[in-house]
């Protein structure tokens, strides 16, 4: 059944936008990661699939152009790429999300219901992708090169991203980008150091990156 | 003397463009990677230039740009110098990416080796290298304007050993040499206007912006400890490094860094971003990471104070500096405008107005702002 038409339009837009990286996330994984096509996603998948259809365009909203150049940048099917652009870094965003949105008062019932099947993929592939990093890419400084190699030009899309969800959001919902991405962060120094990633140099990268270029 | 001017595409490489062609009458031939145009490069260029009342006056043709040769046709750099007529090489290039070896060996040793083959097989007048103040790593005493020995110093990262390891490449590569290190460089102390990245103090206003500024917080956490931070605006760079070019003898090492009695502490300069913008109740001042309370601080704090901290390290640092070159050029008449609390304040300045998102955050928290935030010092001073 299709959800688009119950929800306004900030969560049937969040809902779209989620649905289109699953689906580029299943696909990656299909062909590069089959071990992060877990039950879990191929369940978030087919719901998002049967439920999300439809307006809302993201044409001529706030999130249309930095999505698509989010989306752009994660487009590279490349085993280490879909690894650490999508396994490590967009499944701790998706988590971060949908375990905010499933949790606030001012959701709808069936973001709370889809955010609670994506909690479980996000969560699961969380619990996956630490072992396929370290058995497929390394640990330390040679995964942190990959992670650097890899994820920099999503980092560099981020700012832009999240202006647009506040913009969006942060009235409706209380939710800000900053918010998301203090979990995200936390969550991802920890993984990082679990495969001995020196912290030092993992924040001095997310810093250079996130931080972007301050030119005035 | 016409100069091959490696790193010109960079923001202190811009800004030594711009000197020269301001201050000069050399030809700057500027090698470029594939990506960059020659409009890219000087865009920049003239704005700096036009930013003082000078582009009009600029001979811009006198910027060259060639093609960067990949390391395996290095040769092909001969024929260039050959057919300009150049005879100093002022190398701006480097990285300063402090934990990425790979490219800290490449970009501050490998690169300088082959620029030295390339000056010592033209028999050039003058190699310039582009150093940093702090390439001696932490040493007990003040930094002299001479090589340092490795082994004396602790080195931070590998960033400051591979500028020393280029220091003493370049003191032994048969060159006659000239090496300019510089504090960390800043905005125009006349109108604050930057193109840098985000580093040093950029980072925590940016990172402030990008992390804070959706809604208002009342207690803010900050580490900063009360020590002065080397900072040299970028119009005193600019004039430090010409003049010194023009008026030091050869093989000589000069540090810029403003005066010690001038320069704010990162404790000071903070209070004056908290005070004047983010405006908080109440702020927790901390000496260093180490010191922050887990418990006391959520996890968005938290990450901008990892983030401003740990490429602060090195600017925390309580550095001293010999600057008998620097007083030289002075009494020569350079032009060197000290970094202060207020001249700091005037690129503070230009940073928040430039910034839609503090704007924003000023003017939607303006009821709940505290007049005068209170303080709370935490651990050792």
């Amino acid at each position: 059944m299709n959800i688009i038409e119950e929800l306004d339009r900030s969560e049937a837009l969040l809902w779209t936008i989620l649905a289109q990286f699953e689906i580029l996330a299943a696909e990656q994984y299909a062909r590069s990661a089959p071990e992060l096509l877990t039950p879990e996603k191929q369940r978030l998948v087919t719901l998002l699939r049967t439920r999300v259809q439809g307006p809302p365009e993201l044409a001529g909203t706030p999130l249309e152009v930095p999505v698509a150049a989010l989306m752009h940048s994660v487009r590279s099917s490349s085993e280490a790429h879909v690894l650490i652009a999508q396994g490590l870094f967009l499944e701790l965003i998706g988590e971060a999300i949908y375990r905010t949105f499933g949790a606030n008062a001012a959701t709808s019932q069936p973001t709370r219901a889809l955010c609670e099947a994506g909690t479980a993929a996000s969560g699961r592939a969380h619990a996956i992708v630490p072992g396929l990093l370290r058995s497929r890419l390394g640990t330390g400084d040679i995964l942190l090169r990959a992670i650097v190699n890899e994820s920099t030009p999503l980092l560099s899309s981020l700012d832009d991203v999240g202006e647009a969800i506040d913009a969006t959001y942060l009235d409706r919902f209380g939710v800000s980008f900053a918010d998301l991405m203090g979990d995200v962060a936390a969550e991802l120094i920890a993984l990082c150091l679990e495969l001995d990633v020196d912290r030092r140099k993992l924040v001095a990268f997310l810093t250079s990156a996130l931080m972007g270029d301050s030119r005035r | 003397m016409n100069a091959l001017l490696i790193g010109a595409s960079g923001y202190l490489g811009g800004l030594v463009a711009a000197g020269l062609l301001r201050d000069t009458g050399a030809l700057i031939v500027a090698p470029l990677r594939a990506a960059r145009t020659r409009e890219g490069i000087l865009a920049p260029i003239r704005d700096e230039l036009r930013s003082e009342g000078r582009a009009e006056c600029i001979d811009f043709e006198r910027i060259v740009t060639v093609p960067l040769p990949s390391t395996a046709d290095w040769s092909a750099l001969d024929a260039v110098v050959e057919h300009y007529g150049i005879d100093q090489i002022v190398h701006c290039a480097g990285s300063v990416d402090y934990f990425n070896s790979e490219l800290l060996r490449e970009a501050n040793i490998a690169l300088t080796a082959r620029l030295l083959e390339l000056a010592k097989r033209h028999a050039m007048r003058r190699f310039v290298f582009l150093s940093t103040a702090f390439s001696s790593g932490y040493i007990d005493r003040p930094v002299r304007e001479e090589l340092h020995t490795d082994g004396d110093g602790i080195d931070p990262t590998e960033y400051t050993r591979t500028k020393r390891s280029a220091e003493a490449l370049v003191a032994a590569g048969g060159v006659p040499y000239l090496i300019v290190r510089p504090g960390i460089v800043i905005g125009d102390s006349r109108d604050g206007r930057y193109s840098g990245k985000a580093y040093g103090l950029y980072q925590f206003w940016t990172a402030f912006e990008r992390l804070l500024t959706d809604r208002y917080h009342e207690v803010l956490h900050v580490i900063s400890p009360r020590v002065q931070l080397q900072l040299v605006h970028q119009n005193a760079f600019k004039n430090a490094f010409v003049a010194a070019c023009r008026h030091l003898p050869l093989n000589s090492i000069v540090n810029l860094t403003s005066r010690p009695d001038a320069l704010p502490t990162a404790r000071a300069l903070t209070q004056q971003f908290c005070e004047r913008v983010a405006r908080p109740q109440q702020i927790f001042f901390y000496n260093k990471l180490a010191d922050v309370r887990a418990d006391i601080v959520d996890r968005r704090m938290r990450m901008l104070l990892e983030f401003t901290a740990v490429n602060s390290e090195i600017a925390m640092h309580a550095w001293r500096f010999d600057n008998t070159a620097l007083h030289t050029l002075r009494s020569l008449g350079l032009q060197f405008v000290d970094a202060t609390l207020d001249t700091v304040l005037t690129c503070q300045n230009r940073f928040v107005q430039g910034s839609p998102r503090i704007q924003a955050y000023l003017a939607k928290n303006a009821d709940l702002f505290a007049a005068q935030p209170g303080t709370v010092e935490v651990g050792a001073a």
